[in-house]
């Protein structure tokens, strides 16, 4: 029983720990899911139109999301500098384009769409839950 | 679900899908018809409004987004009667052809111009560059900006044309 208890003492010190933004791992399960949802909204609002199956862009041919690197990645930083400032059209008469949605969300907003993004696409590692901090590094690096 | 925001300075709660993007809140909701659909996918931005001072594609600019943030349409910067100063210039200049592209145009004009009313011709170049003409007027639209700058007190710091006088219309009006 000693031991037990110790033991459920040590996990939930790890996992305070490891998650220091919530109090247990169920918690932190709710939040992830949470935040998938409002991920969710946002995706659908914004990104759908093009990454959708059966959008213009995937009826022409480009690749879908679950097969694109950047959700892929041990690290999030790619998709997340991809959502903040899109892909700039080349010079030249065709080339790929995405917008930058660096004004349209918040560091917490970009987060929530990269939770719901990595969780229906990506891995197979996971990312931290929160990417707020990471999201907010990226905008001071690209100057805003 | 409802959301709350500034709207041209008033505050207005919304009840509508919080996937919804903007543009169709604007346009179909609130008969805000300034804002234009153009191709719904970022590429054109005729659909441009400004979102705490920056500007955006409001056809992908999901409703659930906007809690407390403050948005300005181009109904927002003047009337027909007393038009804004960047409104004032295109208009002066004649901007316009088709028209459709316009209110695009000078949102993202305006949000240049509040931010920095002494730009550069490059900086001008480059901040309007999200958005397309399709009639080509496009050398009329940086007229317009450069006109707007100095009735804003600035200027544009090397303009590839001075400001000139406004043009007149065909049929005499101002």
């Amino acid at each position: 029983m000693g031991w037990g208890a110790t033991g459920l003492v040590a996990l939930v010190g790890l996992a305070l720990f490891a998650y220091p933004r919530s109090g247990s791992p169920g918690d932190e399960a709710a939040g992830a899911k949470d935040a998938a949802a409002r991920g969710a909204v946002y995706f659908a609002g914004a990104c759908a139109g093009c990454h959708e199956p059966g959008a213009g862009m995937m009826l022409e041919g480009r690749p879908p999301l679950s097969v694109g690197s950047a959700l892929h990645e041990a690290s999030p930083d790619h998709a997340i500098r991809l959502i903040l400032r899109g892909i700039a059209l080349p010079p030249g008469p065709a080339g790929h384009y995405m917008p930058p949605f660096a004004d349209d969300f918040s560091d917490a907003q970009v987060s929530d769409l990269l939770s719901y993004l990595h969780a229906r696409h990506g891995g197979p590692g996971a990312w931290p839950a929160d990417l707020a901090p990471a999201v907010a590094k990226a905008r001071k690096a690209s100057g805003g | 679900m409802s959301i709350n925001l500034t709207l041209n300075g008033a505050a207005v709660r919304l009840d509508a899908d919080p996937t919804t993007p903007l543009l169709y809140v604007l346009r179909n909701d609130l008969k805000l018809n300034g804002a234009k659909f153009g191709c719904g996918l970022g590429q054109c931005g005729a659909c441009t409004v400004i979102v705490d001072g920056q500007p955006v594609f409001s056809c992908l600019m999901p409703l659930a987004a906007l809690e407390g943030r403050r948005i300005t349409t181009v109904e927002g910067l003047g009337t027909a009667a007393a038009p804004g100063p960047v409104q004032a210039a295109f208009e002066a200049e004649q901007a316009a052809q088709c028209g459709y592209c316009i209110a695009g145009m000078i949102m993202r004009s305006q949000a240049l111009l509040e931010r920095n009313n002494r730009p550069s011709e490059a900086e001008l170049r480059a901040a309007l560059s999200p958005n397309l003409c399709r009639c080509g007027t496009h050398m009329r639209i940086l007229r317009a900006v450069r006109r707007a700058a100095r009735a804003m007190g600035g200027g544009v710091r090397d303009p590839s044309e001075p400001v000139g006088p406004p043009r007149v219309r065909s049929d005499g009006r101002p």
